[in-house]
C-alpha cells in the first residue's frame, strides 16, 4: 500500500513539472485568433495574506483538454483580487466547452477555493487578448488618431514572458512624442503622425514583437498542449513503475509510447520549429 | 456566497452595472447563420450572449459584457454571421474594479 501511495506521488511531481511548462507555454500560446481571458474580482478580507498564487490549473484544464492558463492580479490599495482563465478560442470551440463555466470551475478548485476563502465575488467580467504578434498589429495611425497599447495589439507572448503592460506605457510615451512632434509643424495628418510608427519601430516594443513574430504560429500547435505532455507523463509513469517484468531502456519506453500517436519525424520537426521561434 | 460554491452565470452578471439599451447592438445574419455548422458562439461567449431558440440564435443583447470575442470567433470560425458594434454612448457594461 505506501509503495502505491509513493509511486502515485512520483507520479504527481513529474506531471506538476509538465503542467508549470505548460502553464507557461499557455500564457504565452496566443491563438492566432486571439485568446479570451474570462475574469471574475473578488473582494477580500482586510486581513488577507497574499499566498503563492502561481497555481497549476492544468489539472482543471486538461481534464477537459482546452489549452489555458490561471491568472491572478492585484489592485493596488484595495483588497481586490482579479483572476481569470486565458484559453484559446479555437480550442473552446473544438471542444465545445463554455467560456464561463471554466471559470467557475476554476474558482471553485479546491487549491483555488483554499486560497481565497473568505473571498466574495464582486465583479464578473471577460476580455479578448490579441497575441497574433506583429502580423496582426493594424494600421497605428491616421488622421488626428495615435493607437497605443492593447488597442493596436501590441501585445508580446514570447512563450515565457507575456507583456502588454510595459507596452501600453512605452507606447504612450512614444505617442507623446510623436504628438510633440507633429505640434512644432502645427499638422496633425496621417503624414505627420507617420513619425509613431518610425518611432516604435526603433523602441523595444515592435523590435521585441519582430524578434518573436515566429512565436504565435509555432504555438498553435495543439499537439505541445495535449499529446507531448501526455507522452511524458506515460514515459515517466512507466519508468517509475517496477514489477516483476524485464524492464526496458528509457528510448525504448519512449518510443512506445509515441506508437501510433507521433512520429520521431514529426517529434523533431515540431522541436526545431519551436526552438526557431523562441 | 462562499467561494466553494458555483455561481450560476446569472448571480454573476447580477453583479455587474449596466445601463441597459432597447436598442440591440448587435445583429446576426440569419441567413448565413443557418449553414454554420460549428457556431462557435454559443461556446465563446463569457455571457451566454447566444442560445439556440426553436433552431435559430436567438440574442440577449443585455448579458454583453462587450469582450467582442464573438466577432473574432465567429468570422474565423463560423461563418461572420455576426456584427457587433459598441453600445450607443452611455449604455452597455460599466467596470467599477478594471
Amino acid at each position: 500500500m505506501e509503495v502505491k501511495s509513493r509511486l502515485e506521488l512520483s507520479k504527481v511531481r513529474i506531471y506538476g513539472i509538465i503542467a508549470v511548462l505548460t502553464v507557461t507555454v499557455f500564457a504565452l500560446g496566443g491563438a492566432y485568433l486571439g485568446v479570451l481571458a474570462d475574469r471574475s474580482s473578488l473582494k477580500l478580507p482586510e486581513n488577507l495574506v497574499f499566498e503563492d498564487f502561481s497555481v497549476n490549473v492544468n489539472e482543471l484544464i486538461n481534464t477537459i483538454a482546452v489549452s489555458g492558463t490561471g491568472r491572478v492580479s492585484t489592485t493596488p490599495n484595495q483588497a481586490i483580487l482579479t483572476f481569470g482563465v486565458v484559453t484559446q478560442i479555437q480550442g473552446l470551440a473544438d471542444k465545445e466547452c463554455k467560456t464561463h463555466e471554466l471559470i467557475e470551475d476554476y474558482k471553485t478548485h479546491p487549491y483555488i477555493a483554499n486560497l481565497i476563502r473568505g473571498g466574495k465575488t464582486v465583479e464578473y467580467s471577460g476580455d479578448i487578448i490579441h497575441e497574433g504578434g506583429i502580423s496582426m498589429v493594424p494600421n497605428l495611425y491616421t488622421n488626428g488618431f495615435l493607437v497605443a497599447g492593447t488597442a493596436g495589439s501590441l501585445v508580446l507572448n514570447n512563450a515565457f514572458t507575456f507583456r502588454g503592460a510595459d507596452f501600453a506605457i512605452a507606447s504612450g510615451i512614444i505617442a507623446a512624442e510623436a504628438v510633440i512632434k507633429a505640434k512644432e509643424k502645427n499638422s496633425f495628418n496621417e503624414e505627420t503622425l507617420s513619425i509613431y510608427r518610425q518611432l516604435l519601430n526603433q523602441s523595444f516594443v515592435l523590435r521585441d514583437m519582430v524578434t518573436f513574430k515566429k512565436i504565435p504560429r509555432a504555438l498553435e500547435n495543439q499537439r505541445i498542449y495535449t499529446l507531448y505532455p501526455e507522452l511524458l507523463c506515460k514515459a515517466f509513469e512507466n519508468v517509475f513503475t517496477v514489477d516483476q517484468k524485464p524492464t526496458k531502456k528509457l528510448s525504448k519506453k519512449v518510443k512506445e509510447a509515441m506508437r501510433g500517436k507521433v512520429s520521431t519525424f514529426q517529434l523533431i520537426r515540431d522541436g526545431i520549429k519551436m526552438v526557431r521561434a523562441l | 456566497m462562499s467561494t466553494k460554491e458555483k455561481l450560476t452565470l446569472e448571480d454573476r452578471l447580477g453583479l455587474n452595472r449596466y445601463e441597459f439599451d432597447e436598442e440591440s447592438h448587435i445583429k446576426v445574419d440569419e441567413e448565413l447563420c443557418k449553414t454554420c455548422e460549428k457556431k462557435p458562439c454559443l461556446f465563446v461567449c463569457p455571457a451566454e450572449v447566444y442560445t439556440i431558440v426553436e433552431d435559430k440564435i436567438a440574442t440577449n443583447h443585455e448579458n454583453c459584457i462587450e469582450c467582442s470575442t464573438c466577432i473574432i470567433a465567429c468570422k474565423r470560425i463560423g461563418n461572420g454571421a455576426i456584427e457587433w458594434y459598441c453600445p450607443r454612448g452611455g449604455f452597455g457594461i460599466s467596470y467599477r474594479y478594471g
